[in-house]
């Protein structure tokens, strides 16, 4: 099976944008924490689902978007609306492969995020 | 501290959006506060009141929507803007924030420069509102706070504003003034004839003029809606213009001046009348004759100018105080303005207060019969009078006087010179027919007669040449008996004739109240006391047959300060036996004067002399105050004595003073014995002594025997 292209996890012209705006210093301690926080919200969102609070996993995973769309990481929100969606409809049987791609893309998100702050 | 562009909350529950929100707005140059719900932005914005508030939606505890709902239902929130932030792009939600009072909405990803640029416009659009209502606040405050009554008007002149001072004095509120017509709620009227007056609102409305409501508008009072209070008002109505010069209503400012126009009425009145009396004062008197003088005369037009003095005021005043004396000038004046009124032949009358007890009337248009009608009933009013007084520290002194009123009256008609048409010589001509009337005899009416001003000034010259040649004046003597020895009286009183320069002896009466007012009452007195004296001494035999020779002191004389001195003098280089000398004064000059009086009673009594107190019964009476006085002999008033046949009262009265008198140890003696029935009542009362015509008439004291008129003729 031929892979596809990916695509960017990251769209870095927010990114810019918030230089530009508080500075190289400020935008690299905002990164730095945004890394850190993005295994931990993963985790609540599992948390939540092994629970079978999907209310919560809602919530929670509207939140997450748009922490995720707000720092350019788009491909997180997409995950995140469409993990809100399922626990908004109670679709419980995709919900588990939706986490398991939202954990893909956390890793790869923070790969790219990584290597850009260094 | 920092300049900041404003002050912002950001509420996200989110703490990474939250953090980064915080740091772009700061890094824009806001203070950035931030709450984790909906209820922690309440309660922030309660406390620290923000200019600004970014809000999630989706929140735990209290969502945004619902957060912004309750902050903007605060009255203090009334120009918060709050935008919410969300992910949310649903119709449902847009509708929801903007309904629960959300200014904007943005959504998330949040655009960092379209919110930079919202928020500017937003905080800059909510402090021009604030200011605009500050302003607008300013001048309401302003305008409720007024002294002044405002009304603003629409174009069509219906009301829009009326503040609180316009809905008092209107008795429209707000409420119910607002899109009323003009002249419905600012109702005129005129003062004198109640009729309503319309507003000319029209004039500022299509000629653009002020209108103007001044003080000279004198009787336009605006009426209250209760009908009942009305307001002298001031008031200026202006059109209001905008600002391409368009009249979009008028404003009307106006005031309450009834308090002002009442202190100039008030001022008015006080200039024009007597403040004790309320009878018009001698400025407005004097004015209305002298209008009166100057109107053309026309033929068989009569006016009459009467002068009035009241006799026996001076007793009230000095015997009870000025308190009394002021109280019995507001009796006389009411009296007087009431008889006055009680007739009709007259086209008007001006009746005033010219100072102290002295008024004036004046009768336009009235005949000199009528004129003196109406002059002889005040007298007879003035004489009924029955004045009480109560002294208010001893309640249980209470007092009663008769007093009367001298009136001259001076007819004005066509004939009188051209000289004498000023206010002043009518006056002074008046004034001179007033002492006329009080030298015949008190309460009495005297009309004007040319000879009345000239004689004054004559008799003045006579006294004096008379003085100086030293035989102008007579003395004359009267007899008085004792009722046990009648035929042979001892007792004489000595008066005063002179001569008039056209061969008659003019009596006392005739002169006395002229050398009063020229202030020669005293040298009249030392002169007679001096003839007196020298006569005595040069008829021995006369003297020896005498017990008494009464002399009387006028009280001119009493209150001359050199007086007392010059009387010693001639009575210690007299010699004559001083214990033949009596003085008689009379019970109106003692009261006056009870000092002056005392000291020379004392001093005469010290010296030997006996003093008679003369006319008693004419004054108050005052038995209490002759118990102070060291008197030897009390002259019953002759008006009393004269009507003792027919009058019980009289009679009564005349008992009851010699009883007392007796009781004092004070003998009596009855004055105007002028026939044998008034002798015979008083030989039943047993007076003491009697004096009179049927007694013996003055005679000149000359060296013949003493001629018993009416005695001798009958024997």
């Amino acid at each position: 099976m031929s892979t596809l292209p990916e695509t960017s996890p990251i769209d870095f012209s927010m990114l810019h944008h918030l230089e530009e705006i508080m500075g190289r210093e400020m935008c690299g301690v905002l990164l730095q924490q945004f890394i850190a926080y993005l295994p931990e919200q993963c985790d609540q969102l599992t948390q939540a689902f092994e629970q079978q609070d999907y209310e919560h996993l809602r919530y929670k995973s509207h939140q997450f978007k748009g922490e995720c769309l707000q720092m350019g990481a788009v491909v997180i929100g997409q995950v995140c609306t469409e993990l809100e969606n399922k626990a908004k409809t109670m679709q419980t049987k995709n919900i588990e492969s939706c986490l398991k791609k939202l954990h893909y893309e956390t890793q790869r998100a923070i790969a790219v995020l990584e290597e850009q702050a260094h | 501290m920092a300049d900041y562009q404003g002050h912002i909350l950001v509420v996200d529950d989110a703490p990474l959006m939250r953090k980064v929100l915080a740091e772009i707005l700061r890094k824009f140059g806001y203070r950035v506060q931030t709450a984790i719900n909906g209820q922690q932005a309440i309660d922030y914005f309660i406390e620290h009141r923000p200019e600004l508030i970014l809000m999630d939606a989706d929140m735990p505890t209290l969502d945004g929507v619902t957060a912004c709902q309750r902050i903007k239902a605060l009255p203090e929130a009334k120009y918060l803007p709050v935008i919410i932030v969300t992910a949310y792009v649903g119709r449902e939600w847009v509708d929801k924030a903007y309904a629960a009072g959300a200014i904007d909405y943005v959504t998330k990803p949040v655009n960092w420069d379209v919110l930079r640029n919202r928020i500017h416009y937003i905080l800059q659009a909510k402090r021009a509102e604030e200011a605009l209502f500050d302003e607008k606040e300013k001048a309401q405050v302003t305008l409720a706070s007024i002294g002044d009554g405002v009304i603003t008007t629409d174009a069509t002149g219906l009301i829009e504003y009326i503040n609180p001072i316009a809905t008092s004095l209107t008795g429209w509120s707000y409420d119910e003034a607002r899109g009323k017509p003009l002249n419905d709620i600012f109702s005129l009227m005129s003062e004198t004839n109640k009729q309503a007056i319309y507003f000319p609102i029209e004039n500022c409305l299509q000629e653009r003029k002020v209108v103007e409501l001044t003080s000279n508008s004198n009787n336009i009072v605006l009426k209250h809606r209760d009908g009942q209070h009305c307001y002298a008002i001031e008031d200026s109505a202006a059109p209001i213009q905008d600002r391409h010069g368009n009249i979009i209503g008028v404003v009307l400012v106006f005031h309450d001046i009834t308090e002002n126009r009442r202190m100039t009425q008030k001022l008015s009145y006080q200039a024009k009348h007597d403040a004790l009396t309320t009878l018009f004062n001698r400025h407005e008197f004097n004015n209305r004759l002298r209008d009166l003088l100057q109107q053309p005369r026309k033929h068989g037009t009569e006016h009459a100018l009467l002068y009035l003095d009241l006799d026996q005021f001076k007793i009230v005043n000095d015997t009870c105080g000025h308190d009394a004396g002021d109280q019995l000038l507001k009796d006389v004046a009411a009296l007087l303005q009431t008889t006055v009124n009680e007739f009709s032949m007259y086209k008007k009358a001006t009746l005033a207060r010219l100072g102290g007890d002295e008024f004036a009337l004046l009768l336009e248009q009235c005949q000199l019969q009528n004129a003196l009608l109406i002059a002889h009933k005040l007298c007879d009013d003035v004489q009924n009078l029955c004045f009480f007084w109560t002294d208010e520290k001893n309640k249980l002194n209470r007092r009663v006087f008769k007093i009367g009123i001298s009136i001259g009256l001076m007819p004005i008609t066509e004939y009188l010179s051209d000289k004498t048409t000023n206010q002043k010589s009518i006056l002074a001509m008046a004034d001179a027919a007033c002492y006329a009337a009080k030298n015949a005899g008190r309460n009495n009416v005297h009309i004007y007669k040319d000879t009345d001003l000239a004689e004054e000034i004559e008799w003045v010259s006579v006294i004096n040449s008379n003085l100086e040649k030293n035989s102008g004046f007579h003395l004359f003597y009267q007899p008085i008996s004792s009722l046990k020895e009648i035929h042979y009286p001892k007792f004489y009183e000595v008066l005063l004739r002179m001569d008039d320069r056209q061969g008659n002896l003019a009596p006392p009466g005739a002169f006395l109240s002229t050398a009063a007012r020229y202030n020669l009452m005293p040298t009249l007195d030392l002169y007679v006391i001096d003839q007196t004296s020298t006569w005595l001494s040069n008829n021995p035999t006369r003297l020896q047959g005498l017990n008494l020779c009464s002399i009387n002191i006028s009280a001119y004389s009493l209150a001359d300060k050199n007086f007392l001195k010059q009387v010693k003098e001639y009575l210690q280089a007299s010699p004559v036996p001083l214990n033949k000398i009596c003085f008689e004064v009379t019970e109106t000059t003692a009261i006056s004067n009870f000092t002056g009086a005392q000291r020379f009673i004392q001093e005469m009594k010290a010296l030997g002399c006996r003093i008679a107190m003369d006319d008693f019964g004419s004054g108050i009476s005052a038995f209490s105050f002759l118990k102070k006085l060291p008197i030897d002999f009390i002259k019953i008033d002759g008006n009393l004595i004269r009507h003792i046949v027919e009058d019980k009262v009289n009679f009564a009265m005349v008992k009851s003073i010699n009883e007392i008198a007796h009781l004092m140890n004070i003998a009596t003696i009855a004055e105007f014995v002028e026939n044998e029935a008034i002798f015979n009542k008083l030989q039943g009362l047993e007076v003491d002594y009697i004096q009179g015509f049927w007694v013996g008439k003055p005679q000149p004291l000359k060296d013949e025997p003493i001629i018993l008129s009416q005695l001798v003729e009958k024997e």
